[in-house]
């Protein structure tokens, strides 16, 4: 489940470049996933795999290049992010902030000057290990995390799920900072309002 | 004094410290006197450290596989 199971960095990659397959599937397993969100976020859900596909390839070719100046994972990170970039899609994509106002404006869990209505109760299960263990939430999260407005659920993958720093996001998307700061929270509240849900009812 | 709904509003500023000095020091006397959005800081933490992560995208055993034959491929030329 974490990037702990795996050697330390200059270990990991000696031994990647003599060939330990083993380890490489290791790799795979705990970087897949970010990436895909990457490439996800920046090429479209069609052709994320796709990308994938290059930029693993190309992670595996450049393999002796790298110089261990960056975390292996930010590494891959700028690899497929790279990738998806040659391969962004092509429709318009215009951010639009007015459905975030909108959402505060009409947020039911406030009163109208602004005090929570309900208390917010506390969770069950509270440790991020706890809540990574528990299959069915992590699956609601994947299902809500895919009912977010576009450029929210591009955010957040590219920053939370991708680990990508903020500027870069800003570049790929062409986003100004506190747009991108406001996008990105929205996404954020809304997972934890998914998890609260879940915590308080056992339900999706 | 700022209410629960702004600082709900401005939680990941908080937990980033991406605000300026009076606003930092609004946010954390409203805390301070405010259990609820106490917690709501404590959750949005979490589900931002769950959500860096979570596998939310995991490769299928094939694509794994695919890639592990790539992998014996590339490093058996070099
Ligand atoms: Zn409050």
């Amino acid at each position: 489940m974490k990037d702990e199971s795996l050697p330390p960095e200059t270990e990991l990659v000696e031994r990647l470049r003599n060939n330990d397959v083993a380890l490489f599937e290791r790799v795979v397993k705990t970087y897949h996933s970010s990436m895909y969100a990457v490439a996800h976020a920046i090429a479209g859900p069609a052709i994320a795999d796709e990308v994938l596909q290059e930029a693993w390839i190309s992670a595996i070719n450049a393999l002796d290049k790298f110089e261990g100046r960056s975390a292996l994972k930010s590494w891959l990170i700028r690899i497929v992010a790279n990738e998806a970039k040659t391969r962004l899609r092509k429709e318009s994509r215009s951010i639009s902030l007015d459905t975030v106002d909108e959402h505060w404006a009409t947020d039911s869990r406030f009163t109208p000057n602004g005090h929570w209505v309900e208390s917010n109760p506390g969770w069950d299960m509270s440790s991020p290990d706890e809540l990574l263990a528990a299959d069915e939430l992590q699956d609601c999260v994947k299902k809500h995390m895919n009912k977010l407005p576009e450029n929210q659920q591009q955010i957040l993958n590219l920053r939370d799920v991708g680990g990508l720093e903020m500027e870069a996001i800003c570049n790929i998307l062409g986003v100004t900072a506190s747009n991108a700061r406001v996008l990105l929270h929205r996404a954020r509240d809304k997972m934890q309002q998914v998890v609260a849900r879940f915590q308080r009812t056992g339900k999706c | 004094m700022l209410s629960c709904k702004q600082i709900v509003e401005h939680g990941s500023d908080y937990i980033e410290k991406d605000m300026g000095f009076w606003r930092k020091v609004e946010m954390k006397l409203h805390l301070m006197i405010c259990v609820h959005c106490r917690r709501y800081v404590r959750q949005l933490k979490r589900t931002i450290n769950m959500l860096s992560r979570g596998r939310y995208y995991a490769p299928s055993e094939e694509q794994v596989e695919q890639l592990k034959q790539q992998y014996q491929e590339v490093n058996g030329k070099r």
